[in-house]
């Protein structure tokens, strides 16, 4: 531009001048003395008619420059989607450019009305536009066009209305500019600032190629610098910090199968810190895949699991040991080994003694109970008679039976049952069935034990006479201190804990735990274990995961 | 009770147990609930290093290892008495508050006979110490 010359008016004119016939204004001008050619070349010399307007500016301006027209209608027609409607808001009119972006043919377009086009999903500004044409005002804004194979077009529009000679409303010029890629990236970018501020190393690929797109600051950090790297450099990294975890990292990002399911590994990186790291590939409408690798950092959580099963020891020693001193003493001197007790003391010693030993009962329900919400209960699986931990179960309750004078019968044990369990687990939620029904018994009560086997599981019922459960209370029989308000238990002694541990062994077992009762006449609880067990399995929302990645793969 | 110095109770003929635990009590216990069945010849101590200076030359028939000590564990003491050859094959019954069912695999794997959880009942130790043995 000439610096010498002050051409502040022109300049302002030429300006004005070139953003409307760049926007449309101009075409839509010209396109009044076009409106008798064949509909295909409207938008060519709509365009053209602006570019000699333009030309003509510009002329004044540069009169030295040579600028041919029909350059300038060429540029403008590959530069914008333009499109003519009538007063119907029918297309007469496209140009390739708009044809092709939105993938049809023009041909396709012309006849069909331009809503055709417009994206359903994104609100169309249609009320605005035409409030805007009435006036004989031109729009400008941004609309959401949808291409055949269903994927949004975002484009900047200029819509214009046109008039016939006579001044009436002819329908609309509109000029588009697909601005969907700086649309995605900006949203990109937006992104990439809310990834930047997590904690947890991210890293994106390409969904095809698997070249590594975008590493979050945290990722950064954690392998160096990242930018554009080729494969074996980020293998080499992954490797220095990660060590041998990096190897199935590797894998899966190597693995371009269609439909391979995300994965969730458990990384360890060399200076100790842990990581569960997902991997999905992110399928979405007009965007090609892509690979996203996310490490959320589980070190402190780890940290604070061990913690916990290093509390639960140390309660459980320190807590035992002085309880091994109180018991055995009181043992030892109910025994007489230090000689002979006046009788009322004999009787408090012995309550002492009584209550020594439900300590230690409320101790290891509650390690327990704690066990299984760390999930740290360990089951030693291993193929045994059923028949024979009933029955063992039975003698160990010999001192309730006797105690509460009841007569035990049993049916189903004259064979051996062979299962595959925890014999030590399975024995414990017998223990405490019988150990129930004997407390809840009346004096000289029956208690039944029966197996029932069929192929697949067995299942052992202890059937009670004693007061039954009220209708109110049974919704919470295996909740944790569900009897607290219930006096016989604080008679007979019992954590409250023993029906939800015996719950959640059962069903790590992979069975399940019922009971019936009515208030008068007694319970029965039974208890189904499978036959076989699974396979080791793994952490339930590892596969919770997997279920959820093939559901929406 | 003579802490730093090992007690020997009982005379020949009998089971001879090389006790090893660091609560006071829980020895004291230990040795009337043993000395009540007239079988056993006990010698106690109070950690590890003690058992380690007193266990050469003793004749023991049987160990019982406290688990949780301070300084030695019950398991290092017996890998250190392993290292000794009148120890390499004397039968270990270890006693144990922790009762996870992994902790007792891994110590029957160093060769331990039996685990006796805490608390024992002081009127069955000693049968369970010969049963224990008996089946070894």
């Amino acid at each position: 531009m000439n610096q010498s010359r002050d051409f502040s008016d022109v300049r302002t004119k030429i300006v004005a001048g070139a953003l409307g016939l760049l926007g449309g204004l101009g075409a839509a001008t010209a396109v009044e003395y076009f409106t008798a050619l064949p509909s295909q070349f409207v938008p060519v010399f709509a365009a053209g008619g602006a570019a000699v307007s333009l030309f003509s500016l510009r002329r004044a301006f540069w009169t030295e420059e040579q600028l041919s027209a029909s350059d300038l209608v060429e540029a403008l027609d590959r530069h914008s989607l333009v499109s003519i409607a009538d007063r119907n808001a029918i297309f007469v009119s496209v140009n390739e450019h708009l044809a092709r972006t939105v993938g049809y043919t023009s041909a396709e377009l012309i006849g069909k009305p331009a809503s055709f086009l417009y994206e359903p999903t994104v609100g169309m500004p249609t009320k605005a536009i035409h409030a805007t044409l009435a006036r004989a005002e031109t729009w400008h804004g941004e609309t959401t066009l949808r291409h055949k194979d269903g994927h949004p077009v975002i484009t900047r529009a200029t819509i214009r209305p046109r008039f016939d000679r006579r001044g009436r409303f002819a329908g609309s010029v509109s000029v588009r500019t697909d601005v969907s890629d700086s649309k995605r990236r900006s949203a990109d970018a937006y992104s990439a600032a809310i990834l930047d501020g997590l904690r947890d190393p991210i890293l994106v690929f390409d969904g095809d190629s698997r070249v590594l797109s975008y590493a979050n600051t945290a990722a950064r950090d954690l392998f160096g610098v990242l930018a554009a790297q080729g494969e074996r450099d980020l293998s080499e990294r992954m490797h220095a910090v990660l060590g041998d975890s990096a190897i199935p990292i590797l894998e899966v990002i190597a693995d371009r199968s269609p439909g391979a399911p995300s994965s969730t590994l458990n990384t360890q990186s060399r200076d100790g810190m842990q990581f569960e790291t997902k991997l999905q590939v992110i399928a979405s409408d007009g965007v090609p895949d892509r690979l996203i690798l996310v490490m959320n950092d589980v070190t402190e959580q780890a940290t604070r699991e061990e913690a916990q099963s290093q509390f639960i020891s140390t309660v459980s020693h320190e807590l035992r040991s002085p309880l091994t001193s109180i018991k055995g003493a009181m043992g030892l001197v109910l025994s007489k080994a230090a000689g002979h007790l006046p009788e009322r003391a004999e009787g408090l010693l012995r309550i002492a003694h009584r209550n020594a030993d439900r300590l230690v009962l409320i101790i290891n329900d509650l390690l327990d109970i704690e066990k299984i919400a760390a999930g740290q209960m360990e089951m030693d699986i291993q193929e045994t008679d059923i028949t024979r931990i009933v029955t063992e179960a039975i003698e160990a309750s010999a001192v309730n039976v006797e105690r509460f004078d009841l007569s035990l019968t049993t049916e189903g044990l004259d064979r051996p049952v062979r299962i595959e369990t925890d014999e030590n687990r399975t024995l414990q939620v017998l223990f405490n069935l019988l150990s129930n029904a004997g407390k809840f018994s009346r004096a000289g009560g029956r208690v039944l034990v029966r197996l029932d086997e069929d192929v697949e599981a067995v299942t052992v019922s202890v059937v009670d006479e004693g007061d039954g459960i009220a209708i109110e209370d049974q919704g919470k029989v295996f909740q944790r201190f569900a009897d607290l308000a219930n006096s016989k238990r604080a008679a007979n002694g019992g954590s409250g804990l023993g029906l939800n541990i015996c719950k959640a062994i059962v069903e790590r077992l992979g069975g399940s735990i019922g009971f019936e009762s009515a208030e008068g006449v007694g319970s029965r609880f039974h208890f189904t274990l499978p036959r076989r067990q699974a396979a080791p399995e793994e952490d339930t929302w590892v596969a919770a995961d997997r279920e959820r990645s093939v559901g929406t793969a | 009770m003579g802490r730093g110095r090992p007690r020997t109770v009982g005379g020949d003929g009998m089971i001879k147990l090389l006790h090893v635990e660091d609560d006071g009590d829980i020895r004291e216990i230990a040795k009337m609930s043993l000395e009540m069945s007239g079988e056993f010849d006990l010698t106690q101590c109070s950690d590890g290093e003690e058992a380690l200076r007193v266990a050469p030359g003793l004749p023991v028939d049987v160990l019982l290892l406290d688990l949780m000590m301070p300084g030695m564990t019950g398991k290092e003491v017996l890998e250190a008495l392993r290292q000794m050859p009148d120890f390499a094959q004397t039968p270990a019954i270890f006693m144990t508050a922790r009762v996870q069912e992994s902790d007792k695999a891994e110590l029957m794997s160093l060769g331990a006979v039996s685990v006796i959880p805490k608390p024992f009942d002081p009127m069955t130790l000693g049968d369970q110490i010969k049963a224990a043995i008996s089946v070894s």
